[in-house]
């Protein structure tokens, strides 16, 4: 396996462990109030820190493992799939992110637009590596 | 001047007039106001009309006279034209990603709801310009 699919596989995994946790968070304290939330910025401190730790030991401990292939720079194959997974990825993260700011009209709740968006951003960050996987497999 | 490059100035073109009206908008009222006014769906709606109304009406006038340039390619696209534009659409994503990023975080500092909407229809209209001059930027270099 590729360096780059095996970075992807990494993050998708990481990514989805630390969205996993923010939204048990955010669903267990929405269970409790009976209604959206108010954003934490403890909570959002601590997703960042998993995330920024994970990235930092994950990705040192691949490159270690595969140091040429690690500094070789993308080639064209890699580059198209790049570029159509961030392609991709940005509709997964416009479409709820529109739906969520359209919502806020007839809810006209702060909290669950905040909420709508975060879930948005963090379903794209997982869709890119995702794509990226998918796209490294199939060819480009 | 290419055909996609002539489209893509009045895709930005529409993209321009219609974040100049919601702004324009937002701003005269909320400094009027003196405080951000709510997010009102007249403005949403006008927003969307007149990039639409814009970006419709130069496409087509564009196709009146430029259309035979790219007729005979599938799609009307040639490889060039498929990579500079899947290149600014990638671009696009993370731009969007970091400036909704940037207005979620803001939100703890304001904690407006109403601010919090603008900010993401700004991160929309903002990637959607980048989108735009990215790609038009694109067409001068050897790509």
């Amino acid at each position: 396996m590729a360096f780059r699919e095996k970075f992807a596989w990494f993050m998708v995994a990481l990514l989805t462990a630390a969205a996993g946790f923010y939204a048990f968070e955010v669903g267990a304290h929405w269970l409790a109030v009976g209604e959206a939330p108010p954003p934490s910025i403890k909570l959002a401190w601590v997703y960042v820190g998993i995330v920024v730790i994970g990235v930092i030991v994950g990705a040192s401990t691949l490159v270690v493992g595969n140091p040429e292939e690690a500094d070789a720079p993308a080639d064209e194959r890699e580059r198209r799939a790049i570029d159509k997974a961030g392609n991709w990825s940005g509709y997964v993260l416009a479409f709820p992110a529109i739906a969520g700011v359209l919502h806020y009209w007839s809810s006209m709740d702060g909290n669950l637009l905040f909420h709508t968006v975060v879930g948005a951003l963090l379903a794209c960050q997982i869709a890119e590596y995702a794509f990226r996987i998918w796209l490294f497999r199939r060819g480009g | 001047m290419s055909y996609w490059e002539r489209n893509t100035l009045i895709l930005l073109a529409g993209s321009v007039f219609g974040a100049v009206f919601y702004f324009g908008f937002v701003i005269a009222q909320s400094v009027a106001a003196g405080a951000v006014v709510m997010p009102q769906l007249w403005v949403w709606l006008g927003y969307i009309v007149f990039q639409f109304a814009v970006s419709v009406g130069g496409v087509w006038l564009l196709n009146r006279k430029g259309l035979a340039e790219v007729r005979d390619l599938v799609g009307g696209e040639d490889e060039r034209d498929l990579v500079i534009k899947k290149q600014a659409e990638a671009r696009q994503g993370h731009i969007m990603s970091a400036l909704i990023l940037f207005g979620l975080a803001f939100w703890f500092i304001h904690g407006s709801a109403a601010l919090l909407f603008h900010s993401m229809v700004a991160a929309l209209v903002v990637s959607e310009l980048c989108r735009g001059l990215i790609q038009y930027a694109s067409y001068s270099r050897a790509i």
